[in-house]
């Protein structure tokens, strides 16, 4: 069952340890490592696929119920955040994985797509994911106790489960991302080690495993800092609220970063 | 009320990479499929969702995967979120995963703050390379104060203990939620000179 390699902490019974139990016979080693390779690089574009379809379907969802009906209790364009551009650039590394994987077969050159969206990647995802956590999550937090949007929400879930059933509440469509971009490192590992490191695809393939894990973490590093910028908005009474808005995030960094030290 | 409204109870999985987070997401999954038409790979798959009955009540628990998460530690906070239960996943044949937990205790108290909290060893049927013992476990639960509200045994090889547990937790959930409802009703109606006239009270208490 393909759908078992990735699996964090059972590989050894759900992938049988071809390393040992072939041991000796080099040819068949060599079959199973790069049946193991497509297989995992065939996982790879299928998880993209439905990760793109989810995003289009949120968006189409959005976009229908919203003309229909009014939701006049949720704001979208704080909910929705750059999930466009992040949509855009899932759907063109996931089109150009698949053309590499159709034209080149086992030579594809996984390694070399990524490499060539590292930085974009890195960039959209940390504006999506610091927003996620630092605007969208508390504004969620705000609708549980507001009938209407809670109501609101509640028809936006059906219509999402309606399409796509794994799709259960707006949260756990508006997430994907962030779940999305930590994957990539995980997938970039699985497929390097059932990588040949004399495949032109190798050395290439650790270099993206390391630009991606950085991207992670620059990601996590900005969500680190963006919160606490709101921390400390936060502290400030209500009222005081909008007159804060105004100063300028550089300055309220500074203090927040003086203040943490 | 046309349908009685089941409730959601959001529940995350943590602990190190490699303990088998996802494998239990995935024999959570799976083990559902009934039907050929329902059936279909967890590909792709962060979140699930399964009804348990626990004694006259339904209650809904939608199980998160973390796919990645363990490793960045300001995303792992948006991941916490909203989450009504955790589970604490270790490897029984690894000592450290298990030792470091606390560490993702703290994390769970702090983003999650009333998520119930259980503890799970997986990879039970390695039977003879188990290194943490009961007493551990036990002990674990000590030092957190009782904060841990259930230990379970699991092996998503066999799939042993593994609906066990979530039955489990889906009662516990159901059971906290009821007299937390009750002790709201209370609040409220401590302060209500008259009874409300007529209105009957939501049946559904969870």
């Amino acid at each position: 069952d393909e759908s078992d390699f990735w699996d964090d902490g059972d590989d050894n019974f759900e992938e049988p340890d071809y390393e040992t139990s072939l041991a000796g016979v080099n040819g068949e080693q060599d079959q199973r490592k790069k049946q193991l390779r497509e297989a995992r690089l065939r996982e790879m574009l299928a998880t993209e696929e439905e990760y793109v379809r989810d995003l289009e379907t949120l968006l189409l969802v959005v976009n229908l119920t919203s003309a229909k009906t009014s939701f006049r209790a949720i704001d979208f364009s704080v909910l929705l955040g750059n999930i466009q551009e992040v949509l855009e650039v899932a759907k063109r590394l996931m089109e150009t994985l698949e053309s590499e994987q159709q034209n080149m077969e086992e030579q594809a050159q996984v390694g070399e797509v990524f490499l060539q969206f590292a930085s974009e990647l890195c960039q959209v995802y940390k504006t999506y994911c610091s927003t996620y956590s630092v605007e969208v999550l508390p504004l969620l937090k705000k609708y549980e106790s507001c009938e209407a949007a809670t109501e609101e929400l509640g028809r936006l879930a059906q219509e999402l489960h309606l399409k796509r059933p794994h799709l259960l509440t707006l949260n756990t469509a508006l997430i994907k991302p962030v779940q999305r971009i930590l994957k990539y490192p995980l997938y970039l590992s699985k497929l390097m080690e059932s990588t040949e490191s004399s495949h032109p695809d190798y050395c290439n393939l650790h270099k993206a495993l390391v630009c991606l894990e950085e991207a992670s973490r620059d990601v996590n590093e900005y969500t680190r800092s963006l919160n606490l910028v709101y921390k400390y908005r936060g502290d400030v009474d209500h009222s005081l609220h909008a007159k804060m808005r105004r100063v300028s995030l550089h300055s309220i960094a500074k203090k927040s970063a003086r203040m943490s030290t | 009320m046309a349908s009685v409204k089941v409730p959601e109870q959001k529940i995350i999985l943590c602990g190190e990479y490699g303990v088998g987070k996802s494998s239990l997401f995935r024999r959570y999954a799976t083990n559902t499929f009934v039907t050929a038409t329902d059936r279909k790979s967890t590909l792709g798959l962060d979140h699930y969702e399964k009804v348990y009955l626990t004694g006259d009540k339904n209650v809904k628990l939608q199980l998160w995967d973390t796919g990645g998460m363990e490793r960045v530690a300001s995303i792992t906070s948006s991941y916490y979120k909203f989450a009504e239960g955790a589970i604490l996943v270790f490897a029984l044949d690894n000592p450290d995963s298990f030792n470091i937990l606390s560490q993702h205790l703290l994390d769970i108290v702090t983003y999650a703050e009333n998520a119930k909290i259980f503890l799970c060893g997986n990879k039970y049927d390695l039977k003879s390379q188990i290194q943490v013992t009961d007493a551990d476990m036990e002990n674990f639960c000590e030092q957190c104060h009782n904060l841990i509200s259930g230990i379970y045994k699991t092996s998503c090889k066999t799939g042993a203990g593994v609906e066990e547990m979530f039955a489990d937790i889906a009662r516990q959930l159901c059971d906290s939620n009821r007299s937390r409802k009750e002790l709201e009703t209370m609040n409220k109606d401590s302060f209500k000179v008259t009874p409300p006239e007529g209105e009957p009270e939501d049946s559904c208490l969870c």
